[in-house]
């Protein structure tokens, strides 16, 4: 197989270039996914027999939660190439990874207190699923913070790199909180590998939704890529053909 | 149908957070990288100007 397209996309202008490209494809296909799942989740999905209309929350809440992980992962793994590759551009998506993740991941916690009060009487546990996911937060944020903290850019690399493997830890016990402990939050509601406990009718706009904020999530991660490339290729010459 | 009884208010104000969160997030990435561009092309017409030949 030839894969010199793939090492191509390794360098700037091209990943410049295809971001570029790629951005307005994924925008505007996650906005189609989305009306149509929104529209679905409230208007057509019978509504639950426990949780009531309560439930259509976890439309949303559900993908921003389990993206704030995936993207958490990606960060990770993107810094830890980065680390060990010497990878400049895997340090660029792990940084454009940092400002979606923290939206995301407050996105979670405020649906979650939303869709807590009326089913546990409370906006705020402290139990295991929502006290890790707190700490995702503080991950994300500390990550930010401390490339803030550096003027040189490869300095402010290596340092939240470190930061983001570490992190990583917490992945799995957001995920695992649930099986783990006891806990208030619910259990697993999706599973790759076995059968689903929702209906066919209720799962479909799920999952179309989970495309969705995926797809918005990789509009967003190009225009941040193309921030983060900017900011690292000042002095390029190829820049000087955007001109043109 | 539209109210969803006493679990509207909680409902509604998720998916209109959930609204302004996701043109928050595709606001600051596409201002971000806007920004970056332009401080590009200002500083890369700046160095092409300050050459003898005008960068040609």
């Amino acid at each position: 197989m030839n894969w010199v397209w793939f090492h191509k996309l390794a360098s700037p202008p091209s990943a410049y270039v295809f971001a570029t490209r790629l951005r307005p494809w994924l925008f505007w296909v996650s906005i189609v996914m989305m009306l149509w799942s929104g529209w679905q989740a409230l208007f057509v999905v019978p509504m639950d027999y426990q949780q009531k209309d309560a439930f259509r929350i976890a439309y949303v809440h559900v993908p921003a939660a389990s993206l704030s992980l995936m993207v958490y992962s990606m960060m990770a793994i993107a810094a830890a190439i980065g680390l060990i590759w010497r990878m400049k551009l895997a340090h660029a998506v792990a940084a454009a990874c940092a400002i979606p993740g923290t939206i995301l991941t407050v996105l979670a916690l405020v649906t979650g207190s939303l869709w807590g009060k009326p089913m546990w009487g409370a906006y705020w546990v402290w139990d295991a699923r929502l006290t890790s996911e707190l700490i995702l937060l503080f991950l994300y944020l500390g990550y930010m913070a401390l490339r803030a903290s550096f003027d040189d850019i490869s300095r402010a690399d290596r340092a939240s790199a470190i930061l983001a493997i570490v992190g990583i830890v917490n992945v799995p016990i957001v995920k695992f909180s649930v099986v783990w402990w006891n806990s208030l939050h619910q259990g697993q509601t999706l599973s790759i590998f076995s059968e689903s406990k929702m209906d066919a009718s209720m799962i479909t706009p799920l999952l179309v939704m989970m495309l969705a904020f995926l797809m918005f999530f990789g509009a967003a991660l190009c225009d941040g890529l193309r921030a983060e490339i900017l900011r690292r290729e000042r002095n390029a010459s190829w820049l000087s053909e955007l001109n043109q | 149908m539209l109210n969803f009884g006493k679990y509207g208010f909680y409902v509604w104000s998720t998916y209109l957070i959930t609204v302004f969160a996701l043109i928050f997030m595709a606001v600051s990435a596409r201002g971000a990288a806007n920004r970056e561009l332009k401080s590009a092309l200002r500083r890369n017409q700046a160095s092409q100007s300050k050459q003898p030949n005008g960068g040609n």
